[in-house]
């Protein structure tokens, strides 16, 4: 052991950075270069005998408040003592969050952990900026494919040429730290992820998979129901990839895959044999497009053309794929083909002109990506300034989110709007004469995000974020800026 | 017969201090507090570390700088189990000597395998060790390097950041004095920072005057951020052209127990230390005391501090249920065991279907009521218990009878 490393012993306690995933869990400490576990997010409870395993992560409308902070607590618990085995009470902690995570979630994780584990402070981390920290790039255009749904997110320094590097560092309660800041009316979301994939693979082999039994050959359908998820997920990992676009003429049929088949042992000496057409096929529901001809790639588009038209060059250039769906291998390519495709097509062609696409290759996998820009945020020496201490969450239990963050933090954030483009940038102090102004920019902004969301069912967790209504949510925001006012002019 | 002699059935539960119901057994008993806690209402500590297949004892220090790994035993990268050493003897032929014949010698060597699997070190090309122990290296991750240089330039800015805003507050206060704090930098931040904070508009003109973009190019810049390509790889041909051996393709479980490298191969898969586990110790949130403390030896199951609910709370058990009939009176018959030496006063208390609420109020002020010595006041805590575990058993009854 190097002498350095046992003087260093005694003092520095790297914080816990914890990413919760829809599916795995991905925690470790900061400053190190990849999660110390990838675990699945479930919990397993004991009840009379049966053991009962429950998401940790589901639609939170389906769960009360207090079984979710039991699920939470359990599942945390777990994390700390069994793979982390650290004590809470030491380390402060980055929760890597969705934007689109409900105020109820934020706020039951951040009483799990001060009321219950009594850590000393917590930072919630939006993925995206996180994933951006990892590439030392100012901004890019982050795409979040995971387990169950796609988040594109565009991040961008314009607008920020008038300002030094420090003034942003500077500004407290930002999320959207350093030189990125997000474009968050520009935030587009669609429900196609792993799940989507799993559903669209069950239906593939339950409708034409034949089961080699003993007996002989039988359709799938014949011998099971269903298909556990743990065995999609397995076949989609080890069977499936993302073939390239098929550039056939338009209406013919497509020609049997070329692809050879897979056998998959089933348990119980089932042989079931996946077709090569589902190899290589089953992937295409991301690209193809749900009914209003909505894919991934269209949403990367979408979102591009809702940004400011400066930077729409420098985002499609700058693009970040992260979350474990991107892994397959081919995902790239075909996202790739598709955008040029769609380029070309009559509904982007008059609006977007982008000749070239490029993307980032992320320093770790694309699943821990965002952990990593965790636990490098993790390892300054800022992180004590911009988390939510124990000592201020005792005061106020309202863990602030990025609506909120917002309205604080306009006068750093390139302005949403056309109009307000035109009004020059000012700086923090004298905003404090324009409240009316801003909350009236705030409130336009919470209806642009309402009405903008509601193509995608994600659009009822908007909502929750927002607030209980529109109405509500604007109002709140309305009232919290002039709080952040008051105290400005007090100063 | 365990299960009802540590109180550990669901038929009498406790009330905790937070209004949880749980088994005797599974309590706590604070003395400091005299207050029954639950798991849950407690805090929980990461007493020492252990490895779960050596059973030897790890100092945190270590544990910290191995990363909660233990340094001899290994878990089979396929299935998980544990690996073992095993020694074989290898022919090497050496030639000593000039025109000597070459002369074949036995060589003791070592290789990990799994005797659950059947996966060896040797599949994968680790060579095989001539010391049993210790010669095994973890891959470094690819990608340390990179962040390091990441972390470094993230901090440069952090520690930029920290100094600006402590020149701010001393601006504010005392003008000259961040002159004599630093003198060298005097020309970069001092003076031009002042002159800049005269007029808030600065920061927009900051942009457009020579100075400022000199400021802005001060930006610690990061050598070689990342580059976007055009070109990305595109998918492997052997997907249409090789069939898939399903065998040379590792679970995805079997990848992420390696999270620096998700391997996509078998071959790929290098065995990694085991994991340690950790004695916890539990602590009353209120008066901080130690609830329980284990030993320090790993193998040992004894207590340094074990304040269980079974040895100060009396057992209640149902010991005889006659036939229950609806609308019958019946006889149950419960036991009592008190665990301590002092003596103990029980009441039991009518059970009425409301009374959940008040019970507890009623507990509260009795508390209030008595404040006398230490013992006493256990016991009169105990006596409370019971009466609560009375009304439960009760209501509990007469369902029971309902349901007949």
């Amino acid at each position: 052991m190097p002498l350095f490393d046992v003087i260093g012993l005694g003092g520095e306690k790297h914080a816990v950075i914890i990413d919760i995933g829809a599916a795995y869990t991905k925690c470790g400490f900061a400053s190190e270069t990849s999660p110390r576990h990838i675990i699945r997010s479930v919990i397993t409870h004991t009840l009379n005998g049966e053991a009962e395993t429950v998401d940790v992560i589901t639609n939170e409308q389906d769960r009360r408040p207090d079984e979710l902070y039991s699920i939470l607590r359990d599942f945390l618990h777990q994390v700390y003592f069994r793979y982390l085995l650290v004590n809470p009470r030491d380390r402060r902690v980055v929760i890597c969050e969705s934007v689109l995570c409900s105020t109820l979630w934020r706020n039951t994780i951040a009483k799990v952990l001060f009321k219950h584990f009594e850590v000393p402070s917590v930072l919630f981390a939006p993925h995206h900026l996180l994933a951006l920290f990892t590439l030392g790039a100012p901004s890019g255009l982050v795409l979040d494919c995971g387990f169950t749904e796609t988040v594109v997110l565009p991040i961008s320094f314009y607008n920020l040429k008038s300002r030094n590097l420090k003034v942003m560092l500077l500004d407290p309660w930002l999320h959207h730290v350093y030189e990125g800041t997000a474009i968050l009316k520009a935030v587009r979301t669609i429900p196609l992820g792993s799940r989507a994939i799993h559903k669209h693979l069950e239906e593939q082999l339950m409708d034409r998979s034949l089961v080699q039994i003993e007996t002989g050959i039988k359709p799938l359908s014949s011998v099971m129901n269903s298909v556990g998820r743990e065995t999609l997920e397995d076949i989609q990992v080890r069977t499936c990839f993302v073939a390239p676009k098929f550039s056939g003429p338009e209406g013919e049929q497509r020609p049997a895959s070329l692809v050879p088949k897979v056998d998959y042992p089933l348990d119980g000496g089932r042989i079931l044999r996946i077709e090569g057409q589902i190899r290589e096929q089953t992937f295409d529901i991301l690209f193809d497009g749900d009914d209003e001809e909505k894919s991934i790639a269209t949403c990367l588009l979408d979102s591009i053309l809702k940004c400011p038209i400066d930077t729409r060059k420098p985002l499609a250039e700058n693009i970040v794929l992260i979350g474990g769906t991107v892994m397959t291998p081919g995902f790239k390519h075909r996202l790739l083909q598709e955008m040029y495709c769609l380029l070309q097509s009559s509904e982007y062609k008059e609006n977007l002109f982008i000749k070239t696409i490029k993307m980032h290759q992320t320093p770790v996998s694309a699943n821990c990506t965002s952990w990593l820009g965790g636990a490098i945020f993790g390892a300054l020496e800022v992180l004590a300034d911009r988390s939510i201490t124990k000592e201020r969450y005792a005061q106020d239990s309202n863990i602030p989110d990025w609506a909120s963050c917002v309205v604080q933090a306009l006068d750093n954030i390139p302005i949403l709007d056309e109009r307000t483009l035109e009004r020059p940038v000012l700086s923090r102090r004298q905003t404090s004469g324009i409240t009316s102004t801003l909350s009236n920019i705030s409130s336009s902004l919470s209806s642009r995000l309402l009405s903008g969301g509601s193509r995608s069912p994600l659009a009822s967790s908007l909502l929750q974020r927002v607030g209980a209504s529109p109405s509500s949510g604007t109002s709140s925001s309305i009232k919290e800026n002039d709080k952040e006012n008051q105290k400005e002019q007090k100063q | 017969m365990a299960s009802t002699f540590f109180g550990d059935s669901s038929h009498v539960l406790l009330t905790c201090s937070c209004s949880a119901l749980s088994p005797a057994a599974r309590l706590y008993f604070c003395r400091h507090c005299i207050k029954l806690r639950c798991p849950l209402c407690v805090s929980h500590e990461v007493d020492s570390y252990y490895c779960p297949n050596c059973l030897e004892n790890m100092p945190s220090a270590e544990a910290k700088v191995k990363k909660n790994r233990c340094a001899n035993c290994f878990d089979c990268p396929s299935c998980g189990n544990t690996l073992s050493t095993r020694a074989t003897a290898v022919a090497i032929q050496s030639d000593k000597g000039g025109d000597d014949s070459k002369a074949t010698q036995a060589k003791k060597v070592y290789y990990l395998a799994c005797g659950f699997c059947r996966w060896s070190s040797r599949d994968i090309g680790i060579e095989d060790k001539s010391v049993a122990s210790g010669a095994w290296q973890e891959q470094d991750s690819p990608a340390a390097k990179r962040v390091n240089t990441l972390v470094e330039y993230y901090r440069q800015l952090a520690q930029k950041e920290k100094m600006e805003r402590e020149k701010n507050k001393l601006t504010k206060r005392r003008n000259y004095m961040h002159l004599s704090f630093t003198p060298t930098r005097k020309d970069k931040f001092g003076l031009s920072s002042l002159t800049r904070r005269k007029s808030s508009l600065s920061y927009l003109t900051a942009s457009f005057s020579p100075k400022g973009k000199e400021m802005a190019d001060e930006a610690f810049s990061l050598r070689n951020p990342s580059v976007a390509v055009e070109e990305v790889e595109t998918l492997p041909e052997e997907f249409y052209n090789k069939p898939l051996i399903l065998e040379n393709v590792p679970h995805l479980s079997q990848r992420l127990c390696q999270p620096d490298f998700q391997p996509g191969a078998i071959g790929d898969l290098h065995p990694r230390h085991k994991h340690l586990l950790a004695k916890r110790s539990q602590r009353c949130r209120e008066c901080e005391h130690n609830l329980s403390k284990p030993e320090f030896n790993p193998s040992s199951i004894k207590f340094k501090i074990q304040l269980g609910a079974v040895y100060y709370v009396p057992m209640l058990r149902i010991s005889n249920v006659p036939v229950l009939r609806f609308g019958k009176e019946a006889q149950v018959t419960l036991s009592l065991t008190n665990p301590v030496e002092n003596l103990l006063k029980v009441t039991l208390l009518k059970f009425e279907q409301d009374q959940k609420d008040t019970a507890k109020d009623d507990d509260a002020q009795d508390k209030e009521n008595k404040p006398d010595q230490n013992v006493d006041n256990s016991d009169n805590k105990t006596e409370k218990e019971e009466q609560k575990k009375m009304k439960k058993k009760k209501r509990k009854m007469r369902r029971k009878e309902k349901m007949k």
